[in-house]
């Protein structure tokens, strides 16, 4: 068997409740600060949104309706 | 992929007949029948099995929180691991993943993979009927704050990425087209005994006229709810070259698995977001297993795909590069699908005749491929699973059948 590690980890205050969260959003907290105290790549937009990106797609397909497809155009 | 992942063979498989009413089993006997199937199909006794992993969709059709509790002694693995897996319509592929990795990873050598599915053994006094609506229930996997109060169900997120598709490639998923489709698996039912629709005849004309679900499905082209079960057996090379010598029996190894899940949010930007006409996930898993096993996909002989919905089954098969996008049609128009053509699919007939169980759906078609591939002398098929709102769950997983 290969060898584990853990690399990283984040957590959240932990509360009885919380009004302003989701729990879309508490899942968020923990993994971003999982991520940069592990650093790894990440890519934080100011949307309210996190994405991570392990390897963004070689063959990425450019939708014909996309800003970047109609720009060139 | 580390060098390190040990070879996994699939040594046996079980099945129950699919049902859309099981009025006398409950699912903890459904697991347990189609268990001792696979087991026997294995020529092995259950306390060999190490641990064990079970697909079951939701807890709310079992109308039971923790619903693999009740069959962990049932199955015979008292006192053994026996992890649950739920990932949408993509549960019964992602169980198969898990047994797959406890097995590659070297950590065990024998591994039962179970998928079960009912839904309607209790009264729910509540809501006054059998529990659950099935169709509700499935609508309860949209966003709970903004789309489900707007009265999302269950086949919207399908049709929605259909028609994004037909939006953007107009003329393809024609409708005869998906209409012959539907006539074939009818067809291809009739040969799985096990297939809930067997001796149903049903004619491209006969789709054409049925009424729509949601536009632009029409209900011949939709799967159908299934109670029933299905069990595979996991095994290291060790493993299954013992078995071989009990049984004189090839096994099937599993030599390529891929999987990928796209988010929830849709965009235009395929690196962040559901591009809405894609199901890029299929792309992407198919891509992934094909590598791993080494060949393309003009080495696969037959699939066995997650037919969900028939225009879902044909931009799954462009998504993996059997016809380009937006050729779909060719799948028909060409004969690449038809008798005689280079490509067989959906042998068991599908979700669409064959059943759809959810938890156990993928682990079906992996039982046909596999008995396909030995009836038929194939040396690689391709299976997969897709799940999840807009269709973002994807697995992909290759079969090889060695001489």
């Amino acid at each position: 068997m290969n060898d584990v590690t853990i690399a990283s980890a984040g957590i959240p205050p932990c509360g009885s409740s919380s009004f302003e969260k989701a729990w879309r959003e508490w899942a968020q907290v923990p993994v971003t600060e999982a991520c940069v105290s592990g650093l790894c790549d990440i890519c934080l937009y100011q949307t309210g949104l996190c994405m991570i990106f392990s390897q963004p797609g070689d063959d990425s397909y450019k939708s014909s309706r996309s800003a970047e497809q109609k720009s060139k155009s | 992929m580390s060098n390190s992942v040990k070879d996994v063979a699939i040594v046996g498989a079980g099945m129950t007949p699919c049902r859309s009413r099981w009025v006398e089993k409950t699912f903890w006997e459904l697991a347990q029948m189609a268990v001792s199937e696979a087991v026997h199909d294995a020529g092995i006794h259950i306390q060999e099995v190490d641990a064990g992993v079970a697909g079951i969709y939701n807890d709310i059709f079992e109308f039971q929180a923790i619903p693999e509790s009740g069959f962990q002694g049932i199955i015979g693995l008292q006192n053994k691991p026996l992890m649950r897996v739920t990932n949408g319509g993509a549960t019964g592929a992602y169980a198969m993943l898990a047994a797959y990795n406890m097995i590659a990873s070297g950590q065990h050598d024998l591994v039962l993979v179970v998928g079960v599915e009912k839904a309607l053994d209790c009264y729910d006094y509540e809501a006054e009927s059998n529990t659950p609506a099935v169709v509700q229930t499935i609508g309860y996997s949209w966003d709970p704050w903004f789309e489900r109060p707007l009265g999302a169900h269950a086949s919207e997120s399908y049709a929605e990425v259909i028609q994004a598709y037909m939006d953007e490639h107009p003329g393809d998923l024609a409708p005869m087209a998906r209409a012959r489709i539907v006539e074939l698996l009818c067809e291809h039912a009739q040969n799985n005994p096990y297939a809930q629709r067997l001796g149903e005849k049903v004619t491209a004309e006969q789709v054409l006229h049925s009424r729509y679900v949601v536009y632009p499905v029409r209900v011949l082209e939709t799967c159908v709810y299934t109670e029933g079960a299905c069990a595979l057996i996991f095994a290291s090379a060790e493993m299954a070259q013992t078995i071989k010598e009990r049984t004189g029996r090839d096994p099937i190894w599993l030599t390529g698995v891929g999987a990928a899940n796209e988010p929830y949010f849709v965009g235009n930007d395929i690196t962040r977001y559901k591009v809405l006409h894609r199901i890029y996930s299929d792309h992407v898993a198919t891509k992934k297993a094909l590598q791993m096993a080494g060949i393309t996909i003009e080495d696969v002989e037959v699939i066995e795909l997650h037919d969900a919905f028939i225009p879902q089954l044909m931009i799954t098969l462009a998504e993996m590069g059997v016809v380009p996008l937006g050729r779909a049609n060719d799948l028909v128009e060409e004969g690449i699908i038809l008798p005689g053509g280079r490509l067989l699919v959906n042998p068991s007939g599908g979700l669409v005749f064959g059943g759809h169980f959810v938890g156990g759906s993928n682990m079906m078609s992996t039982w046909s491929a596999m008995r396909e591939m030995r009836a038929r002398n194939l040396e690689h098929g391709l299976i997969h699973g897709t799940g999840a709102s807009l269709s973002m769950y994807g697995v992909a997983m290759v079969l090889e059948r060695r001489a």
